[in-house]
């Protein structure tokens, strides 16, 4: 009897741990399974609204056709946007500079933005506006220009981890980015990239030298494994002419920058590709085309990697007419020939909405290294 | 010998098929994580449930494994029974409220990333972002639970029986 009691109330027990865990688990799995999460290109930009400058977040499945990301209005200033993605397309972080803060806001997807800016603000003050990638485990990588400590010197690259897992969010201290000679006058915004552990921060200094470093992610510290000048070794590539962006397709690092080019007219730049594995080491990828007529310089350009070795590039040329100008390559050997990339002109109003950019965007893609 | 009260949990199953239908027939494929394209009976422009069909679910939810559990666990008392029902509403309204924009943001970023390679857990992330909060969904919880604890009365074998 004793026996055949203990039976029952094994099996009972079972029975019951199967019947919460379903009734748990059910509630996830009979609700919307993310078939809206295909953002997976996205642009934040500031517009000169009504009521002063304000950021603006669109959305693409595919690069060619744009939604707006309903940021909420009321906050960013004109120097520029951060932004950044889970790899599920689950969180997005906007970031933007105003009175030498850097403020950054959360969204779940793109269209539903948390109503106030992350509370949290880096102790340094900017002097440009900041560049943000998601790292791991609600943690993102801030990257700004700020004033240097050094009396009389120049700007330094500041590079914080801000803590998103805890409540309220927070930068973690001891991640200030210090190298020898670091107040040079560097210029512009930097650029931030994350793969798997690696950190790759790079920026330019006056005169035009563009400035790499590399670093490796232990704990809540980044340890920084080098910093380097960049050699620009492309023919006809003189000088450089924008601030440098960073992508990646999960496996490998891509940077891209602006050179002039002596067989354009003064205007003409071309966008220079270069490929890395493990950030240390540069290969030249490719040269996307000459524009004749310019590419708008000191304008922003992007580049965005997908996990199947595919890129966009994207910039802006010159005025009177300005365009916003993409150029795709499918990966591998199509991407390194530059006979194989073109330039597109994108109907400028469909990747911004009624409102165009003065020039400043960040550009990402997101996705899962399987996508 | 009975261990369990059949009839609850009869009731129980019976509620949770008509729950599963409503997303069998009422449901395209694409929304509903574990339902594919090729069990579903969705066609475009015909609800069997209609309108109904869009908050159906959390009451069924709620009142359907309420039974089942009251069944299970054989209640015998009016107070068993609170518990339980009570537990299903509270854990309907704890996952509704987590869609609620605010929390749904501290919620995601505290999803740990080792759930992304686990079936069904792995989009929790994607319940918390997409779903939609309904005060609605709150109280049709409520009324399951309700509905739900009054029949559990009804159909046990009390203590003294």
């Amino acid at each position: 009897m004793n026996k055949q009691h203990s039976m029952v109330t094994g099996i009972r027990v079972i029975a019951l741990l199967v019947t919460v865990a379903a009734g748990l688990l059910s509630i996830l799995a009979t609700n919307d399974n993310g078939a809206d999460d295909n953002q997976g290109y996205a642009v934040a930009f500031p517009v000169l609204a009504a009521d002063g400058v304000n950021t603006r977040v669109r959305w693409s499945a595919d690069g060619a056709s744009w939604s707006d990301g309903a940021f909420p209005v009321g906050f960013g200033d004109g120097s520029g946007n951060a932004l950044a993605a889970v790899p599920d397309k689950t969180l997005f972080i906007a970031g933007w500079q105003t009175n030498g803060q850097v403020r950054m806001q959360q969204g779940l997807g793109t269209g539903n933005w948390s109503g106030t800016p992350i509370a949290a603000i880096p102790s340094e003050n900017a002097r440009s506006a900041p560049s943000s990638v998601f790292m791991e485990q609600g943690k993102w990588l801030v990257a700004f220009r700020a004033k240097s400590d050094t009396p009389n010197g120049g700007d330094r690259m500041v590079l914080r981890i801000l803590d998103t897992s805890v409540t309220p969010p927070r930068y973690l201290a001891g991640n200030r980015f210090g190298y020898p000679g670091q107040d040079t006058d560097t210029s512009g915004r930097p650029a931030v990239a994350y793969v798997n552990g690696k950190v790759l921060l790079t920026w330019v200094t006056t005169p035009a030298r563009l400035h790499l470093a590399v670093g490796q992610l232990a704990g809540d510290n980044i340890t920084w494994q080098g910093h380097s000048l960049f050699e620009l070794t492309e023919p006809n590539c003189n000088p450089l002419r924008s601030d440098p962006v960073l992508s990646h397709d999960h496996s490998a690092f891509y940077l891209g920058f602006l050179c002039s080019n002596n067989t354009l007219p003064p205007t003409g730049a071309s966008m220079y590709i270069h490929r890395s594995a493990d950030g240390l080491n540069w290969s030249y990828y490719g040269n996307w085309d000459k524009r004749p007529d310019g590419i708008r310089l000191g304008a922003n350009i992007g580049i965005a990697g997908r996990a199947d070795g595919s890129l966009i590039g994207a910039a802006i040329t010159m005025a009177p007419n300005p365009q916003f100008i993409v150029a795709r390559c499918a990966g591998g050997d199509a991407c390194k020939e530059s006979g194989n990339t073109t330039w597109q002109a994108v109907d400028w109003q469909a990747v911004f909405g009624p409102r165009a950019p003065d020039g400043k965007f960040a550009f990402i893609a997101t996705g899962h290294p399987a996508e | 010998m009975n261990f369990c009260n059949n009839k609850q949990i009869a009731i129980g199953l019976l509620a949770l098929g008509v729950g599963v239908l409503v997303y069998l027939v009422d449901r395209p494929a694409q929304q509903v994580y574990f339902i594919s394209n090729d069990i579903s009976l969705f066609q475009s422009g015909w609800l069997m449930f209609g309108a109904l069909g869009q908050s159906l679910p959390s009451f069924i939810h709620v009142f359907s494994f309420s039974i089942l559990t009251a069944g299970i666990m054989n209640c015998q008392s009016s107070l068993c029974s609170l518990v339980i029902c009570l537990a299903w509403a509270m854990t309907n309204a704890t996952f509704e409220i987590g869609q609620h924009a605010d929390m749904a943001l501290m919620l995601v970023n505290a999803i740990p990333a080792w759930l992304d390679g686990l079936p069904v857990l792995e989009h929790s992330r994607s319940f918390f972002v997409y779903g939609t909060f309904d005060v609605f969904d709150l109280l049709l919880g409520v009324a399951g639970a309700s509905i739900a604890y009054g029949l559990i009365t009804k159909t046990m074998r009390r203590v003294y029986e």
